[in-house]
Order: structure tokens, then sequence, then C-alpha cells
């Protein structure tokens, strides 16, 4: 269906924002008229932020967290314990962990957890990377901290076959974590308290 | 205003994946067919959700049906949730593998038989000494319900334009191998093999490996669970039935490769083996 009343440049906008996670149709033209109607300020710095997003930010080499500057803040942080580390999904969960300001190890970031019937694999996420972090030595204790799911679940299944030959500490954060939730919702005193009952596996 | 119907069913889960801000599409496996249903809030660890419909637990749903929109679960209780399967990577993979073929060989049609054989081939996976057992067995009682039920009992080879047909008995000292073709939708006789042009698609198939497709075929796996299943003969099988499979289903299921890779992280592992 073609609507000649609409300008393209509004048909290319509610398009662009339907590719979205999360955006259906509709609430994607919600948003494209609320830019149509709003201060034009807000959506040129919106533009503007978008475009820092894409030029600044890249992975950090240690990590792979987002970062501005490579090694990120953490990594380059001499007061964080570089023994420990919490291999998480998402840099969300990363988040999480901080705003509990009680976790003073370092991260790494997979970018994902295992699905084969979506197609996820060991291979597409920064295992490899992991490894050859652990390799390096100087890490003491590995904390898997994907989510509390099946899916979390079975990539900690899988990283514990996995770096259990390399002779590291591996633990699981504890239970305090309710089955089926995703840890970037999870408030921080939950957290702290499945950091603190972390489990050897 | 939108029509708006309660109904209660039965299911396994056999697929999810994140939808929107917090919610998950959930596919389950009921014995009335396969649904897509919305979870809505259930990735929030405080859902009364969260637990109740994690992968390969069967549970008891509350379903809302508005029309022109998704089927949403309104309210979920786990019956059996199968902790064996999520601790382990092995037999998680073997599970995924289960629920994949389900999912390719079948449509949304009702199928009792197609429930309680996914249903109980999970809790075999999750307690049996050898979850590589379990799943061969699974693949035979599956590719028979899916209509496609491989012929391992009598030769399906042509000679000389005839159909052999001879019964085979395989025995542990046969001198020559068997075969497996999975155009002709079976076994062929050591003649037949020999005889036979040879194509991409026919695999050599030992005497012992035969005589365990008869059996996962014929039998219940109770009735198997106490001979020895060498894992050579594991091995073997996996490699005949991938090809056989694939062939059938015109696509090379995803999750064994998760499965050969993990064979080989193994292989690499223990070198003495
Ligand atoms: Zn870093
Ligand atoms: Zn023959």
């Amino acid at each position: 269906m073609k609507n000649v009343a609409i300008p393209p440049a509004v048909t290319r906008l509610i398009e662009t924002f339907s590719e979205l996670p999360g955006i259906g149709p509709k609430t994607a033209s919600r948003l494209t008229f609320y830019h149509l109607r709003g201060k034009s300020e807000l959506a040129l710095s919106l533009a503007k932020e978008l475009q820092n997003l894409v030029e600044k930010t890249r992975f950090c080499s240690i990590c792979y967290n987002v970062t501005e500057e490579d090694p990120c803040p953490i990594c380059s942080d001499e007061s964080r314990d570089k023994k420990v580390l919490c291999v998480v999904a998402e840099p969300l969960d990363l988040l999480a962990l901080e705003r509990t300001e009680q976790y003073t190890g370092s991260y790494h970031v997979l970018h994902g957890a295992l699905a084969p019937l979506e197609g996820i694999f060991a291979e597409d996420l920064r295992i490899k990377e992991l490894e050859a972090r652990l390799r390096k030595g100087g890490v003491e204790e590995v904390i898997l901290a994907t989510n509390p799911t099946s899916e979390g679940d079975y990539t900690a299944a899988y990283l514990l076959t996995r770096l259990k030959p390399l002779g590291v500490r591996i633990t699981r954060l504890g239970r305090g974590l309710p089955m089926g939730g995703d840890l970037e919702y999870a408030d921080a005193v939950t957290l702290t308290r499945a950091l603190e009952a972390r489990q050897e596996l | 205003m939108a029509q708006q119907k309660l109904y209660q069913v039965e299911g396994v889960v056999l697929g999810r994946r994140n939808y929107g801000e917090a919610d998950r599409v959930i596919i389950l496996l009921t014995a009335g067919g396969r649904l897509a249903l919305l979870a809505k809030g259930i990735r929030k660890p405080h859902s009364r959700k969260a637990g109740h419909l994690e992968l390969f637990s069967r549970s008891k749903v509350l379903i809302s049906r508005v029309t022109n929109f998704w089927d949403i679960i309104s309210q979920a209780e786990v019956l059996t949730t199968r902790p064996g399967i999520q601790a382990d990577f092995q037999r998680g993979t073997y599970a995924r593998y289960v629920g994949e073929l389900a999912l390719r060989f079948f449509e949304q049609e009702a199928n009792e038989t197609l429930y309680t054989l996914v249903d109980s081939t999970l809790t075999l996976l999750e307690n049996a000494e050898k979850p590589e057992r379990v799943v061969c067995w699974y693949e035979q009682h599956l590719l028979a319900l899916a209509g496609f039920r491989p012929e391992w009992r009598h030769c399906v080879g042509f000679r000389e334009g005839q159909p052999c047909q001879e019964e085979l008995h395989p025995r542990p000292g046969d001198q020559r191998p068997y075969g497996s073709a999975p155009e002709q939708g079976g076994a062929l006789c050591p003649d037949c093999l020999a005889a036979g042009q040879p194509s991409g698609l026919v695999s050599r198939l030992s005497p012992s490996a035969l005589s365990w497709l008869q059996a996962f075929q014929e039998r219940e796996y109770s009735q198997l669970a106490e001979f020895d299943f060498p894992s050579k003969t594991a091995t073997e099988l996996r490699r005949v039935m991938k090809r056989y499979i694939s062939y059938h289903l015109e696509w090379q299921p995803r999750t064994l490769r998760a499965l050969n890779m993990h064979c080989f992280s193994i292989l690499r592992s223990s070198p003495g083996e």
C-alpha cells in the first residue's frame, strides 16, 4: 500500500524504527510522529548521539565490553582485582553487576548465550578470547554469571567442560536469583547475595 | 471489542526466544499440537511465570486467546523441571536435538503419540546412564511416526531390476559390511552394497550397528538398557543417522553441530582413548 500523503522521509524513519528490537510498526509510527511534532533539538541530538555511538564506541580488546577507550576503564583500573573474572553474556549484565557496587574484580563479556536451535554456537561467542585470557595466567577464579535460565545454564555447562582443563577455580552465581529471570532485571540486593553465595563447580 | 477465550493445556517447552522488552515467545508441544505463545514480562525475576517455562520442562498453562493477536500465557505452573538436562552440556545438547527433530518433522497438527514420545525421551535423557543410546532410540521412533520408517530388517536393494528383500540377520562375526541407503529408505545386504553404484548417500554399516538399529526400532527402551552399547557403535550410528535424517529432512539439523563440536572437544581432551 502506497500512501502519497506521507512523505518518504517519514515512511523511511518508521521502517527504520521498526527494525529495532521490541518495536512494532505502531510504536515506530508513534516515535516518528513524536519527533515530527516535538522539539527539533531532541531529534538532532538523538541523531548526533547515535552517530557518536557508532563512531566512537568499540569493544575493549581485553574484556569485550563496549567502551570509548581501549582498554576500557574497568580493565585499566589498577584497583580492580585481576585475579577474579566474572563472565557475563551481555554488556547490560555487566552494568547490573556494577550497580551492586560490591564486585571489585574484572569481567569478560561473551556477547550472547549458546542457542544451537537459533544458530548461535560456541564460535559465535567470545569464548576463544576468554580461553586465551585464562591461558595467559594470573586469573584464579572464573565466576560464571550467565542468566539463571535454560540458555544461561547451558552456556555455563559448556564453559565448564571447556575451561575445567585449564585448572582455574570455576564458580557459578548463587541461587539467590530466581530461576527463569534475566540478570539485567535483577535488583542490586539480590545480585549482591547471588555473588556472595556463588558455588564452586 | 475483541473476543477473549481462556483455555488450559499441558505441554513441553521446546523453544523460546526473547521478544520485546521483557517478554518471551514460547514454543509449547502439546498432545493437541504445537503452540507459539507469548509470555509477557517473564524475563523479570519477580514474574510469577519465571521458572515455570524453562526449556524442556513440562508445564500446565492457562492461555488467553485474543483474535488476531498472540495467544498469551496468563498463568503457568511447572510440573516437571528436568534439572539433570539443564546442568549437563551433553544431555542439554541431546535434548535440543530431540526438540529440533520434533519441530522439523512435524507441523502444527495434533499428535498425542509424538507428545508422549518427546516427553518420555526427555525423561529418559535426564536419567539414563548413556544419553547417546536414548537419542538413537528416539530417532528410530520419530522417523516411524513421521512416516519415514527405515527398513532395517529386509534389504531394500535392487539387483538386475529385482528387489532383493533378503531378511537381514547381522552377526558380530559377519565378514562383509552392510549398508544404509537413505534414498531407498533402509538397509542393504552385503551383496547389494557391493553390487551397487558407489553413491555419496550410501554409508557402510557394521553388523553391530545394524543389529542395534533393528533393536531400537523393534524394542522399548527399557528392554535395551541392560545391553552394552559400545561408544564405537554410538559414533558410527551418529554418522549414519545424520546422513539418513538430513536426506529426508532436506535440512542439516543445527543442534547436531554443537554435538559434533562437543565430541570433538572431548576427543581432544582425552587423547588416551
Ligand atoms: Zn575491558
Ligand atoms: Zn540385497
